[in-house]
């Protein structure tokens, strides 16, 4: 059955950590890959990012990927799945500012 | 040295009552344990913990709830306080803020986990409360002291019930202002 959702909108939040799974990452990892990817705009809180990947794991976006050695840091990593929602992600945010700035003529 | 104080918060005051925490911990006074109304603060440099109360998924000791502190860890956030699903959390600041959620909209969802158990509560009591009555109608010198204490109970329970709906309230309307 196909996932009715993936074409929605994603959150800011969903969309920074997809695109940081695309390596293997731990949680804190993730928090740090996303800060500098928004040049610290966005500091993702450990609650928010635990229910995502929680919320994640059970859509089969993400996926375990191992753990580290001598660590009990458990590392994600996006699935095909996942990727497909981070294109069509991607699809809309490019039509949404080229529409935007094709009326705006900027 | 060790320091004990006693307070009161209900479950719909935690914001509150996590503004006392970090007040406290500007002041020096670090939260090193609590339980239900008894916390312990030790001397700590002045602002160097902030402190996040949270209503957790699951009971201490579950597998969910130690993931979710694993998980908690990793970003230096360590629990210094339980109590049933509360959990009573600390980070040292280091420059970047300390927060749970990153949303009103997540923040509106936990409150409204707290006013459920809230409803539950009050439900139970007031059930009670109503079997107490009909049963004092009947015997009313034996459960004078029974009714009186379910009914004292029953405004204690209504109280945090009030006081959940008046947080969650507050979140819907600045929920509304970011959607």
């Amino acid at each position: 059955m196909g996932d009715k959702n993936i074409n929605a909108p994603l959150t800011e939040a969903i969309y920074y950590i997809l695109l940081s799974l695309m390596q293997p990452m731990h949680g804190y990892g993730i928090i740090q890959n996303v800060k500098e990817m928004s040049g610290g705009r966005l500091v993702l809180a450990a609650g928010t990012l635990y229910g995502a990947i929680t919320n994640l794991l059970t859509k089969g976006w993400i996926e375990a990927a191992g753990e580290e050695e001598n660590s009990r840091k458990k590392e994600y990593v996006i699935t095909t799945q996942g990727k497909a929602a981070l294109m069509a992600e991607l699809a809309r945010l490019e039509e949404l500012t080229a529409n935007g700035r094709k009326v705006m003529e900027v | 040295m060790r320091k004990v104080e006693w307070h009161w918060w209900t479950i719909g005051q935690y914001k509150e009552e996590e503004k006392w925490l970090n007040k406290k911990a500007q002041e020096g006074q670090a939260l090193v344990s609590a339980f239900a109304v008894r916390y312990e603060f030790e001397p700590c440099a002045p602002g160097e913990y902030t402190y996040k109360i949270v209503f957790t998924d699951h009971m201490p000791g579950t597998d969910g709830r130690v993931a979710f502190e694993e998980f908690l860890a990793e970003s230096g956030i360590e629990e210094v306080g339980r109590f049933h699903r509360w959990a009573y959390y600390r980070k040292k600041n280091d420059g970047t803020p300390f927060e749970m959620f990153n949303t009103t909209r997540e923040e509106l969802a936990h409150a409204n986990k707290i006013k459920k158990l809230a409803t539950v509560l009050l439900a139970v009591i007031l059930l009670t409360l109503v079997m107490e009555v009909t049963a004092f109608i009947h015997r009313p010198k034996e459960l004078f002291g029974v009714v009186l204490f379910v009914a004292l109970m029953s405004g204690f329970v209504f109280k945090v019930y009030k006081d959940c709906v008046k947080l969650v309230k507050e979140l819907e309307r600045e929920n509304r202002l970011f959607e």
